[in-house]
């Protein structure tokens, strides 16, 4: 009887916090919202939100462009918001809004890309240098010999993009690979010119061993990549031209799937964005969260991107 | 020789040319094609990929969606007026048509074979002459200024496809998807199909803009539009027409280029209208009004290009394309003021 009591007085007690935290308004700003990556983020902060009885408001720059970022960010502030996780698209840029937020005791993360700089309470995302060296490592995996490899970011200026590099570097360098002229290629986010700059590094470079971007720019623009990849696939289906990629969003995955890749190294970007809403939540309530919360790689082959597909 | 002559009395558009005013040397297009023609061998006499066939397609197709746009936007600058809304264009059009051939493939127009992509590209189509339309209009009848009529619906058209696609990539589909791309990104003669689109749109545009009584209306109203109007010219049904075609041409390179990606992503062809707008000028085409043709707008897009891919060839770094493309620019207008430039 007595334990039932407790039950009942436990079960009233954990829906009137889940109620109270119904009002509570999170945001969730993607660096772009025109980039699919961001879509698995913010499907994943509206599940966790809806189990936490929270709100989760995605709104973000309708393309990559930091002073936009901050503009909405700024809006947020204005309307009250309770918390806010950004997805920093210049790390310099957000400093000076993180404190703004702060300032009027709105708790502030930061997911997927960092700014570790700013007076943000904590940072969920990808340890971005490990997945350079991961992908390092499974290129060596499929081609141990070391040989030449050139390489793509999106622009100099983003912080996880150069800790990947760095990470990538690290790996093949160390192993003995020598990095072609003219790479890394920046591509603007612009799937149409990373497709052309992977083609370019192909007709430069007609014996480089391996062309490993560390975003999936190309990707999403699947025909065009695809042609890019047949114009090589004597040297793929040779073994001489391992085609490792980064990140497994459905477009990649199915792009493994029917042959154009052989490894994918995926982030997590929708673990992030429910992560990003449990932290919120916890920071609201005065709890404390560790400063930095790395989530997880997968890596996917031939063997097991059924399990992702699905 | 009477250039020397300093009678009060010549005429200075009478007198007998200077040999670099001679027809070969005569345009800023056929000096700016030696210029393509010197760059293009440099680029490949020091990047000997250049001239592999796969390079050769690959460039002859990109440049091509540039081109094909630079050929409507002359138009528009011949007449003097601007056009920045096709890079928006573009995207809308491109989104539109994969999100309408998609829509179709679910309905009883699949069962008739090409039906829906055929239904898909005038839909597409359409709306590019649509908006065309709209700028036209307003800068015809309403006399509003062109460059901020069609900076309007840059923006309206760009906000519109992010609310329309949620900034999410757009694929085509459909049970003919196979054909479309045939049709947007395959091949013809050997050649890709982009640039025969190209080549025969330019040739039609030469003929016509040479031949037709609209062609020269075209050039009249670039050189003098009140004179024109006195003249008895249509001036506004001529000026719509030419935002209309300058559309059309957006739209169609905005449907090829997803053809050739297999997706419309939202951000498909940000800040093009620079581009577009420089290969025309590079081309030779006046931004005053009264110059400009087909040939100087595809030499001006394939420069473009050439610089691109000879900088990636290369091996230099991504970014000193904009530069070079901007001193190309600079270049171009600077010889062809010191060249027309009469003796004092």
């Amino acid at each position: 009887m007595k334990s039932l009591l407790l039950a009942a007085c436990a079960a009233v007690a954990l829906m009137s916090s889940a109620q109270a935290a119904e009002n509570y308004k999170f945001a969730l700003i993607p660096k772009g919202m025109d980039n699919p990556y961001f879509d698995l983020s913010r499907d994943g902060c509206m599940e966790e939100a809806k189990t936490l009885g929270v709100t989760c408001i995605y709104k973000g720059p309708a393309t990559h462009e930091p002073a936009t970022e901050v503009q909405i960010m700024q809006d947020f502030i204005s309307q009250g918001v309770d918390g806010i996780a950004i997805s920093v698209a210049d790390a310099d840029s957000v400093i000076g809004v993180i404190k703004q937020a702060r300032d009027a005791n709105i708790p502030v993360i930061t997911f997927d890309a960092d700014a570790d700089q700013s007076v943000r309470q904590a940072y969920v995302g990808t340890d971005n240098k490990e997945m350079g060296r991961e992908l390092g490592r499974q290129l060596i995996k499929a081609h141990p010999q070391p040989s030449t490899f050139a390489t793509q970011s999106g622009g100099p200026a983003a912080s996880n993009l150069n800790d990947r590099l760095a990470g990538l570097y690290e790996v093949l360098k160390g192993a003995g690979w020598t990095e072609v002229k003219g790479s890394p290629a920046f591509c603007n986010d612009d799937s149409a010119l990373a497709a052309q700059q992977l083609s370019d590094f192909a007709t430069a470079n007609p014996d480089i061993g391996a062309i490993i971007p560390i975003g999936g720019w190309a990707l999403f623009a699947p025909k065009a990549y695809r042609n890019y990849v047949d114009a090589n696939m004597d040297k793929v289906k040779a073994g001489k031209f391992p085609l490792v990629m980064p990140d497994t969003l459905p477009v990649e995955l199915e792009t493994l799937r029917d042959g154009y890749a052989q490894v994918l190294v995926g982030q997590r970007p929708h673990e992030m964005g429910q992560k990003a809403m449990q932290m919120l939540l916890a920071l609201k309530k005065g709890e404390k969260v560790p400063v930095s919360n790395v989530v997880g790689l997968d890596v996917v082959t031939k063997d097991n991107v059924g399990n992702f597909l699905k | 020789m009477s250039d020397s002559v300093a009678d009060p009395l010549s005429f200075s558009n009478v007198r007998e040319r200077r040999w670099y005013k001679h027809s070969g040397f005569s345009s800023q297009t056929a000096y700016v094609a030696t210029a393509f023609v010197a760059i293009a061998a440099l680029v490949a006499i020091f990047a000997p990929h250049f001239l592999s066939t796969g390079n050769l397609l690959n460039t002859s197709k990109n440049f091509s969606y540039i081109a094909i746009v630079a050929l409507g936007s002359t138009l528009v600058i011949i007449t003097g007026g601007i056009d920045l809304s096709v890079g928006s264009t573009m995207a809308l059009v491109a989104v539109v048509t994969t999100i309408v051939m998609k829509a179709l493939a679910g309905t009883a127009v699949a069962a008739v074979p090409y039906l829906g992509i055929t239904l898909a590209v005038v839909c597409g189509l359409g709306l590019a002459a649509f908006i065309g339309l709209i700028n036209g209009l307003l800068i015809a009848k309403v006399r509003l200024s062109p460059f901020v009529t069609t900076l309007g619906m840059l923006s309206i058209c760009r906000g519109a496809t992010y609310v329309i696609t949620q900034g999410r990539g757009q694929a085509p589909g459909g049970p003919q998807v196979n054909t479309f791309y045939a049709v947007t990104d395959g091949r013809l003669f050997g050649l890709p199909v982009a640039l025969v689109y190209v080549l025969v749109l330019a040739l039609i545009m030469g003929v016509v803009l040479r031949h037709t009584r609209w062609g020269r209306y075209v050039f009249v109203l670039g050189g003098n539009e009140r004179a024109a109007k006195l003249t008895g010219v249509s001036v506004s049904r001529v000026k719509i027409s030419v935002y209309v075609l300058c559309a059309m041409s957006a739209g169609l390179a905005g449907i090829l280029i997803a053809g050739w990606l297999g997706s419309a992503p939202a951000n498909l062809a940000l800040g093009y209208e620079l581009k577009i707008i420089a290969a025309s000028v590079i081309g030779g085409a006046d931004l005053a009004g009264g110059v400009g043709g087909p040939v100087g707008a595809v030499i001006g897009a394939a420069l473009i290009e050439v610089i691109r891919n000879g900088l990636a060839l290369f091996g230099a770094d991504t970014y000193w394309e904009q530069v070079f493309v901007g001193t190309i620019i600079i270049l171009a207008v600077l010889v062809d003021r010191l060249r027309s430039r009469e003796p004092e």
